[in-house]
């Protein structure tokens, strides 16, 4: 199989939203093709069922009562940024 | 010839309690990040739950709109990458919306129209941006809200058909109980897309954001195909875009264009089990659903109430609920509904205050109308008392002890009035004898006038009429 | 120093309850033992303070249960209310969760007493504890060797005996693989059978927390804690039960299948030959062992691969620098840089490609023809499970394919980490139960693990099957 293409890996990096210099596009080319050169090894496989398995659950129907409970809880304890009653971030142009 | 095509998504905040995968409380205006836990906030380790009144309003709104509810649902992650996103996936419907193949009926120049609804889906709100000038801020307690997005399908023709839409999307949503649908406060928001081609197959889709009113949806329509007219006859090949409206400008902005088109990566949430909506949960839901606007009119139409009347009352869903338990008590409806959308509404619209605010009861209509049905009381007196009870609370009975107001339908005491004034006006007698109906008119006036409007009418004239024939007689 | 932790849980619960010892004592005695190994790299961070003042807070408590005061070592993707929890990643190296995982509830309601959280591969992505952010686990049986993973530290400390009893999770074999490395006693329970709620979460529908302990008596008896249904968790399950009321009984009589696959030459001949040691072992005992096909077995990496990385890429994506954990210091001009320079920095490299990956097989076009696929696999793997788990009581077969390798080996190797979880994977593909247990030494002195997959929620057969082996098979006693 060939080297995914430097815009293949341009591509996921962005989805997945990871920075990656030139350097490390080649060296993903290769290893993200080894592994999809395994990956696509279910493309032998005719399955013989049209249903999917989501979940191994059995559980069905499992929901609460529409009551509202309120925790006082310190949610900005590991946020970087505060400020009064909110978290905190940069604003960026162009948004 | 270009002919627009429209299409819109419109999402709605549910009213639930609480919210669509938490449990914290679905309330508006609290202060910033009080109602938010861990799960609103994506903390590392949480999982979703799921809230029965989410698939409850779900259900009920799938039926208002008459989709077919599916039978068996999972939700599924959007994800996508943003501030307001907090796990940076929402839970929402990809691949079993909750309802499909819907309608809302229009009525256009006459005509009936279906707007046919492609599918409606349940899923959560994100967190609230305040944007300032070097910074951001978050707010969560939005995040999480149950929404209800309603797509079209791409059927809608103009402008004008589309308000239609939305108006009577908003009144079934609102009549249904399923949505506050207040477009100012955010709680409804509707997003046009519009393409434009001249034969059958669909044009470039653009489509519309940030939009605050009904009537700036009718204007972004509208500046939308002038500008893509404008560029495709300027030979200028459009791409798939989204833009946001404008309000001070009163034009459309470039937002972002569209990546390949499903970036998304959708995919069945793992976390929330399957739900499985049997026959009887449908009827149970449809229990519940009052009568809907359409089928309402149709209602006050065969019970004799006119069409500005109706319209007022559908406009104003608190009345028209007062109304129908008045219908219930088997009061006369035209007179409950005349004094519901007269005095009444006028003076809840300039105190802004809604009738359960107000002093008045539905005891106290109920009151009155029959004392009118009866002709126990003129609709001038009913005008007065009816004007004492809004100001102070009351009862029917004892204003009108105390004041006076009783009707006289007391024959001989109208009689002797009667007779003073045909005494005191023989031109009137005299016009009488000569076939001048519109005497009877000027007499009647003046009976009212000398009774303050207690005197029963139909009774007053009666005995003004067989007056009459005696002096003829004579 | 004292040695009661080399003692029985049940031995030490008599003399916490003659007053012969205090929890106090096991708690000292349990940093002196993960201070006396701390080469190893076990722990990431001790819970030392907090534990002798709640050691101490137990003294005047009646002794309630068999598991009140015994020390605890929890893997550090089970959030733990104000004791820092890493992922082992530096994304939240810095991270201190403001609430406490279902499972810690349920173990502070025993009083048990939490010493530390665990060394394990970054997010749970590995299968040898190289890819921590705070360097390898050792093997507890060789220093030289890896300790498997991601329970890496999990394994280790319980086959130190640094504390007897240790939480892991498995998502593909993180429990079991390193259990086999180590020679211990390792249960990835039946999906459902415990919460989820406060596990840092890698793939949804695969993971599950399960025990990892020195015996299989302590096993059965760490899941009755563990286990039972959460209304936080939607998946989990109402299953409460004791799971040591089958141990002790006999096997016979039962019928076992043993995959095919799980014996052909992709299993180093030592491995094999230990296994079919035990099955001969077992039919002498009067177990009925057939040979049996399941479909698709052979494919479980590239469909892990998917759906755990298509999991992950969604679960991981919440870790982008605004409400916790990691934010980069670089000045950035756009809101997704931030995004992208922060996860850059804070994740390490298995991670960053696992995530692309998944994030890869669920884009456009791509998520018909792996995911959507994967799942209709899934299936067929899971009906296949079921039609032999209904004409047998369980499967077994070797837990991995070859021994605990050298460290730094296989390190550039992409796909390594999921090899080694081959024969692991189809149970957690099922939401079965699996467990490993110790059968005996190669010729290298590396302990070989068993691998014991039951139906759902038929655990207590498991541990049962697992005793008998554990007391009666000669191959298995120590060298």
């Amino acid at each position: 199989m060939n080297e995914l293409t430097k815009e293949e890996v341009y591509h996921v990096a962005h989805l997945a939203r990871i920075n990656v210099t030139d350097d490390e596009v080649k060296k993903y080319q290769v290893q993200l093709r080894q592994i999809l050169d395994e990956i696509e090894r279910i493309n032998e496989i005719k399955v013989k069922t049209d249903e999917i398995l989501i979940s191994p659950t059995d559980n069905k129907n499992v929901y609460r009562e529409d009551i509202g409970i309120d925790e006082d809880v310190d949610i900005f304890k590991n946020a970087p940024r505060k400020s009064g009653n909110y978290i905190e971030i940069a604003r960026f142009v162009n948004e | 010839m270009l002919k627009p095509t429209i299409g819109i998504e419109v999402h709605c905040e549910l009213k639930t309690n609480s919210k669509a995968f938490s449990p914290s409380s679905n309330t508006y205006g609290e202060v910033p990040n009080k109602k938010a836990n861990v799960i609103d906030l994506g903390y590392p380790g949480v999982l979703p739950t799921l809230n029965k009144g989410l698939l409850d309003l779900g259900i009920k709104c799938a039926l208002a709109l008459n989709c077919k509810v599916t039978k068996e649902i999972f939700f599924d992650r959007k994800n996508y990458f943003y501030p307001d996103n907090p796990k940076n996936f929402q839970i929402t419907q990809n691949n079993t919306p909750i309802g499909t193949c819907g309608y809302v009926e229009i009525e256009y120049d006459g005509k009936k129209k279906k707007i046919e609804i492609e599918e409606i889906h349940m899923e959560e709100d994100t967190c609230k941006s305040i944007h300032e000038n070097d910074y951001t801020l978050l707010n969560f307690n939005r995040a999480g809200i149950p929404l209800i997005e309603i797509v079209t399908k791409p059927c809608i023709e103009n402008e004008k058909e589309a308000v239609l839409y939305l108006e009577n999307l908003r009144e079934i949503l609102l009549y249904a109980g399923v949505s506050d649908v207040k477009i100012e406060e955010g709680s409804m928001r509707c997003e046009p897309n519009i393409s434009l081609s001249d034969s059958d197959k669909l044009g470039t889709k653009i489509e519309v954001k940030n939009i605050s009113s009904i009537s700036a949806v009718k204007e972004s329509i509208l500046y939308e195909i002038e500008r893509q007219t404008k560029l495709i006859n300027d030979g200028v090949k459009l791409k798939e875009e989204t833009r946001r409206w404008d309000d001070k400008s009163k034009t459309t902005i470039l937002m972002r264009v569209k990546e390949t088109g499903n970036d998304y990566r959708y995919f069945p949430e793992p976390d929330i089990p399957k739900v499985i909506i049997d026959d009887k949960w449908i009827e149970d839901i449809r229990k519940t659903i009052p009568l809907l606007p359409n089928e309402l009119r149709k209602k006050y139409k065969e019970l004799g109430i006119n069409d500005v009347t109706i319209s007022s009352l559908i406009q104003n869903k608190e009345l028209s609920v007062v109304l129908n338990e008045l219908i219930d008590m088997n009061i006369n409806p035209v007179l409950s509904a005349n004094i519901l959308t007269g005095d009444i509404l006028s003076y809840l619209n300039k105190k802004y205050i809604t009738f359960k605010e107000s002093n008045i009861t539905i005891d106290n209509i109920k009151d009155i109308v029959n004392l009118l049905d009866n002709n126990e009381i003129s609709s001038k007196i009913a005008k007065v008392i009816i004007a004492e009870l809004l100001e102070k609370e009351g009862d029917v009975s004892t204003i009108i002890k105390d004041k006076g107001l009783k009707q006289i339908s007391n024959t001989d005491e109208l009689v002797k009035v009667i007779e003073n004034i045909l005494d005191n006006n023989l031109k009137s007698v005299e016009d009488y004898k000569n076939g001048l109906d519109r005497s009877i008119k000027f007499l009647m006036g003046q009976i009212m006038k000398e009774t303050k409007g207690q005197a029963n009418p139909k009774v007053a004239n009666e005995l003004l009429i067989s007056e009459l024939e005696n002096k003829t007689k004579l | 120093m004292s040695r009661y932790l080399d003692l029985s849980i049940k031995k030490i619960n008599e003399k916490l309850k003659n007053k012969e010892i205090t929890p106090l004592d096991l708690v000292n005695e349990c940093f002196d033992r993960i201070e006396e190994n701390k080469e190893y790299n076990a722990f990431i961070t001790l819970n030392k303070e907090e534990a002798i003042r709640f050691a101490k807070s137990l003294e005047d408590k009646e002794v309630d249960n068999l598991l009140f005061g015994i020390p605890i070592a929890i893997k550090d993707n089970i959030v733990t209310k104000d004791l820092k929890t890493t992922c082992a990643s530096k994304m939240l190296s810095n991270f201190i969760p403001i609430y406490d995982a279902t499972v810690i509830k349920k173990i502070k309601e025993k009083n048990m007493i939490i010493v530390g959280k665990l060394n394990m591969d970054e997010f749970a992505m590995g299968s040898s504890n190289q890819t921590s952010f705070y360097g390898p686990v050792l093997n507890s049986k060789d220093k030289t060797r890896v300790a498997g993973g991601s329970s890496g530290g999990s394994a280790t400390c319980v086959g130190m005996n640094m504390a007897p009893l240790a939480l892991g999770s498995d998502t593909g074999g993180s429990i079991r693989q390193p259990s086999a490395f180590n020679g211990i006693v390792g249960l990835k329970p039946t999906y459902g059978r415990v919460s989820r709620y406060g596990l840092i979460a890698f793939g949804s529908s695969l993971d599950q927390i399960g025990p990892i302990t020195r015996n299989v008596y302590e096993n059965a008896l760490l899941l009755n804690v563990l286990c039972g249904k959460d209304e936080k968790d939607l998946t989990s399950v109402d299953t409460s039960e004791d799971f040591t009321r089958l141990i002790g009984e006999d096997i016979s009589d039962m019928k076992v299948a043993v995959p095919k696959f799980y014996m052909s030459d992709v299993i180093n001949p030592e491995i094999r030959n230990k296994i079919e040691e035990v099955i001969s072992f077992i039919e002498k005992n009067n177990v009925k062992v057939d040979y049996v096909d399941i479909d698709y077995i052979e494919y479980s990496v590239p469909l892990y691969q998917i759906i755990a990385l298509a999991e992950a890429s969604s679960n991981l994506a919440r870790f982008d620098g605004v409400r916790y954990g990691y934010v980069t210091d670089k000045k950035v001009e756009s809101i997704d840089d931030m995004y992208k320079y922060t996860r850059k920095e804070g994740f390490g490299d298995e991670v960053k490609r696992r995530l692309m990956i998944g994030s890869y097989v669920l884009s456009g076009k791509n998520a018909k023809t792996y995911y959507y696929k994967a799942l209709k696999i899934r299936k067929s793997i899971s009906d296949s499970f079921d039609e032999i788990l209904s004409k047998y009581d369980l499967i077994i077969g070797p837990t991995t394919t070859d021994f605990a390798y050298k460290i730094g080996e296989g390190e550039t190797d992409a796909i390594k980490s999921f090899t080694d979880d081959l024969l692991t994977i189809p149970v957690n593909m099922a939401g079965l139960p699996g467990m490993s247990i110790p059968v005996g030494y190669g010729n290298n002195k590396l302990p070989i693990g068993m691998q014991i997959i039951g139906n759902k929620f038929d655990e207590a057969k498991m541990y049962k099957f697992a005793s008998y082996i554990e007391k009666n098979f000669e191959g298995g006693k120590l060298c």
